[in-house]
């Protein structure tokens, strides 16, 4: 049985308090009377039926207590998991997430909570749906007998990387088998928002955690510099010792000092060309984000820009390994040897398909229109999802004049009063829109530019060699109509190119993915997501609305049943109290209150 | 406080003149009255005949039978004496309780009782006891008696715990004058009344016991976990009034109540049990008639 209101319980602090007030001695009025002859007997009377006016007192009192026992239970509106009860259909929400792999609940959260669901497939009455919630939520078994969704959840195994929870609830709260609403069931270690309708099972206990959560390649002059960022997500400052290594050969071992719930960052010079795998050797619940790869040495992008000359784009882009090649007119011919091209304020043309950084201007067969310029001050939104904005915070930048984007399409990746940059990938075109020149803002002077700068191109030429586990990875084919994939686990796949690119959908599996273009062969390293290594398990909050109906109809009936059977005690007890009123009159019966009786005469 | 001129009033007076007290048992007064005698003399209704003597008055001497029979018989009559009127008034604590007093009820059924018998030419004399005679008014004949029997009766207060017993045990030794001896009480003594009643038919007086109870003695109206004080004593008992206790109650109040029935069955002792909420004249003038102790 499950409560919804369980703080209503707290209401069970009463039961002392009646018992308390039970056995204290009311303090008594003083009553005069002309004698106590008669009370002295009756007394007397009563003393002789003590043993069952003793019971009936203390009948008396556990009514009450359970009469009060059984209207906080109903407070509480209590859930009654009914075994065989009802017909409802039934989706089981697993969380398949990197968190899930924790061994603080043994075997697993994961094994736990599957085991859980099937106890819970096989109580079902009618059809189970399984929905796994991992980085792409998906059905593994449609409404079907609950025997498919025990076997599935029998051979599911979570994945490396983040849990679409909410995703995978609308997913089931969207479902309507046969017109019914089913039954939500979610297992989960990080549950959400209460939702009417969807029950909650929360697996998990540790909240200590150690992990890796953000690996960059810097390019220095000479070598690259692998930067690391170590996240503590217990209550306690650790020290954990790091090993870099190149290739199988040891770079760099040291011992980072994180603070409790904090991140640490520091970064390690490596020369050469390979991967490079960063190891914590720290023995905490959650192994797979205790190791993370990167590639080095691949061969930098090559930019064109184009535009306006603007000194301070130049002066970022040396930063930044690519190989920069200035451009004073757009043409197909410039265009093919590029990688990416960077527009700066160009009158706005048709671009062939390509790659492009526009800044302060847009494209007329881009799915985005300009309607003006307008004012904006400070950035109100921005994503830290997408690979254009990560590690970039536009918190304190400001922008003064900006052109007014109206996209139709694409991902808005940072807004104001009007979409302050836009994403697009689509027709063979992928493009960066801001809305703003660099002049009209202070980003060049922020930290986040570079980063933004790096991300985009990065991004733009599909050359992104470092991967979050969930991510969509893209990688450009050329003119080959297909990619083979080498995953972490051995298993080659082959991927269909489109527009140019091969998409690697949503990688689940942390490690080294091999991509082999023709005869280029490319690595790509797919480190933990970041979210996954906070492992602290979170409960659902309160319902407060109504509960959704194919699992309110129970959770009424519990609640009510309870509310009848209180309004059942407390009526025994006042029937009972009523028997120990008076049956006629207040006194009993009443004498003959005169007799006229003369025994003589 | 109950005064003279209101113990009874004038109307009342007028009713009381046409009735008198019957006693069960004919007694021997000291003066002629308006009373059978047990003497058999002067009177004018006849009783018997018993054979002439020498010395016998020849006014008594029945001549016809004489005539008939031709021996000497003399008709006798009954005479007609006063009796002893003897009102015991209960006056402790315990009578002052009810609502109307239960103590102002028996003094105007004691004032009711004695103008009856002063109006016929009884003796009535009054005592008013708690753990003892306490104030004693003696014996008097005659209508002019009736104001001090009012004064006295209307300075009653109720005091002191009541003992019936050694109420009797000091009284009947003090006056040779049986006769009827009035008991209007709540009967509530804590010694028990039998002991008192029974020395009171031991020394030949006819007891006749008014029971006066109020109405919430004989239905208590106290409810809930309290303490009851006796007002006499002062003692108290923790009690819980609830169904069972007043049904506890109602049976003792029914068998104290019988027990005094019973009691007075035994010993021969009439008896009136009356609640303070009947109207006074009634009692007087309908259920004294119909207990006998009125005619």
């Amino acid at each position: 049985m499950t409560f919804d209101a369980a703080g209503a319980l707290w209401g069970l602090l009463v039961l002392p308090l009646i018992v308390l007030l039970y056995t204290l001695r009311a303090r008594r009025q003083d009553v005069p009377v002309s004698t106590l002859i008669l009370w002295q007997r009756a007394r007397r009377d009563l003393a002789a039926h003590r043993p069952a006016r003793q019971f009936e007192r203390n009948l008396l009192l556990l009514l009450q207590l359970l009469a009060v026992t059984l209207i906080v239970l109903a407070l509480a509106r209590p859930h009654l998991a009914l075994p065989g009860a009802g017909t409802a259909p039934t989706v089981i929400v697993i969380d398949t997430s990197a968190s899930m792999q924790a061994t603080d609940e043994p075997p697993s959260r994961f094994a736990v909570a599957a085991a859980r669901a099937r106890d819970v497939a096989a109580a079902a009455g009618g059809e189970v749906m399984l929905i796994a919630a991992g980085p792409r939520p998906s059905v593994v078994v449609p409404f079907a007998d609950p025997i498919l969704a025990r076997g599935a959840l029998t051979r599911l195994r979570p994945t490396d990387g983040p849990g679409r929870l909410d995703q995978a609830i609308t997913l089931a709260l969207g479902q309507r088998p046969g017109g019914a609403r089913p039954r939500v069931e979610v297992f989960t270690d990080r549950a959400g928002a209460a939702i009417p309708g969807v029950a909650y099972h929360t697996v998990g206990r540790a909240t200590r955690n150690i992990g890796i959560v953000g690996v960059t390649v810097e390019r220095d002059a000479d070598a690259a510099v692998v930067v690391v960022q170590v996240q503590n997500a217990g209550d306690a400052s650790e020290r954990v010792p790091v090993v870099v290594a190149l290739e199988g050969r040891r770079v760099q071992a040291r011992t980072v000092t994180v603070a409790a719930r904090s991140i640490a960052s520091f970064s390690v010079p490596v020369s050469g060309a390979g991967v490079v795998r960063i190891e914590l050797a720290v023995d905490d619940v959650l192994g797979v984000d205790n190791v993370a790869h990167a590639v080095v040495g691949t061969p930098p992008p090559r930019v064109i820009v184009a535009g306006v000359p603007d000194r301070v784009l130049i002066e970022a882009l040396e930063a930044i390994p690519v190989r920069v090649s200035p451009a004073q007119r757009v043409t197909p011919e410039a265009l093919a040897v590029a990688d990416v091209v960077i527009l700066n304020r160009t009158p706005p043309v048709d671009l062939p398909p390509g790659n492009y950084l526009l800044l302060g201007t847009a494209a007329s067969n881009l799915p985005v229109g300009i309607t003006g310029t307008v004012r904006v001050g400070e950035v109100l939104r921005w994503s830290t999802r997408h690979p254009v904005m990560r590690y970039v915070n536009l918190g304190d930048v400001t922008i003064g004049e900006a052109l007014r984007l109206e996209p139709r399409g694409g991902e808005v990746l940072a807004e104001g009063a009007t979409p302050l940059i836009w994403a697009y990938d689509g027709d063979g075109v992928r493009a960066v829109v801001t809305a703003f020149p660099l002049e009209q803002s202070d980003l060049p002077l922020r930290v986040g530019f570079p980063i933004f700068l790096s991300n985009a191109l990065s991004w733009l030429g599909g050359t992104e060699r470092l991967a979050q586990a969930g991510d969509t990875v893209t990688i450009p084919s050329g003119s080959l109509a297909e990619a083979t994939v080498t995953g972490p686990d051995g298993v080659e796949q082959r991927l269909p190119a489109s527009g140019g690119r091969v998409v690697l959908p949503a990688v689940e599996r942390v490690g080294l993915y091999a991509v082999r273009i023709g005869d280029r062969e490319l690595r790509v390293a797919v480190n933990p997501a970041a979210e996954e290594s906070v492992i602290a398990p979170l409960s659902p909050g309160t319902v407060r609305s109504e509960a959704a109906p194919g699992d309110s109809e129970r959770t009424r009936q519990a609640w009510r049943f309870f509310l009848v059977l209180a309004a059942v005690v407390v009526i025994a007890e006042w029937l009972l109290w009523l028997r120990t009123l008076p049956k006629t009159g207040p006194g009993g019966r009443a004498p003959r209150l005169l007799r006229p009786w003369r025994t003589h005469g | 406080m109950t005064t003279p001129s209101t113990l009874l009033d004038a109307p009342f007076l007028r009713r009381l003149d046409r009735l008198s007290l019957r006693s069960r048992r004919i007694t021997r007064g000291l003066l002629r009255g308006e009373r059978r005698s047990p003497r058999l003399g002067r009177g004018v209704e006849f009783a018997d005949y018993r054979s002439y003597q020498i010395g016998d008055d020849f006014r008594y001497v029945d001549w016809n039978i004489y005539s008939r029979l031709d021996r000497l018989f003399i008709k006798l009559f009954s005479e007609e004496e006063d009796i002893n009127v003897h009102l015991f008034v209960d006056g402790s604590r315990s009578m002052g309780w009810g609502a109307p007093g239960k103590l102002d009820y028996a003094a105007r059924l004691a004032a009711a009782v004695g103008y009856v018998g002063l109006r016929n030419l009884d003796r009535v004399g009054a005592v008013v006891f708690s753990d003892g005679p306490r104030e004693v008014l003696p014996l008097h004949r005659g209508r002019g008696h009736t104001l001090a029997l009012f004064e006295f009766l209307s300075r009653i207060s109720p005091a002191g715990v009541s003992d019936l017993t050694a109420t009797m045990r000091r009284y009947v030794y003090r006056t040779k004058r049986r006769g009827l001896l009035i008991l209007i009480s709540d009967l509530w003594f804590p010694g028990g009344y039998e002991e008192g009643l029974k020395l009171a038919r031991y020394h030949r007086f006819e007891p006749f016991v008014v029971h006066l109870v109020s109405d919430d003695e004989v239905t208590p109206t106290v409810r809930g976990d309290v303490r009851l004080v006796e007002v006499e004593s002062q003692t108290a008992a923790e009690v819980s009034v609830d169904g069972p206790a007043l049904e506890a109650y109602a049976r003792a109040r029914d068998a104290y109540f019988a027990g005094i029935e019973r009691f007075c069955l035994r010993h021969q002792i009439d008896y009136l049990r009356a609640a303070t909420s009947i109207p006074f004249d009634d009692l007087v003038l309908r259920y004294l008639r119909i207990g006998g102790l009125l005619a």
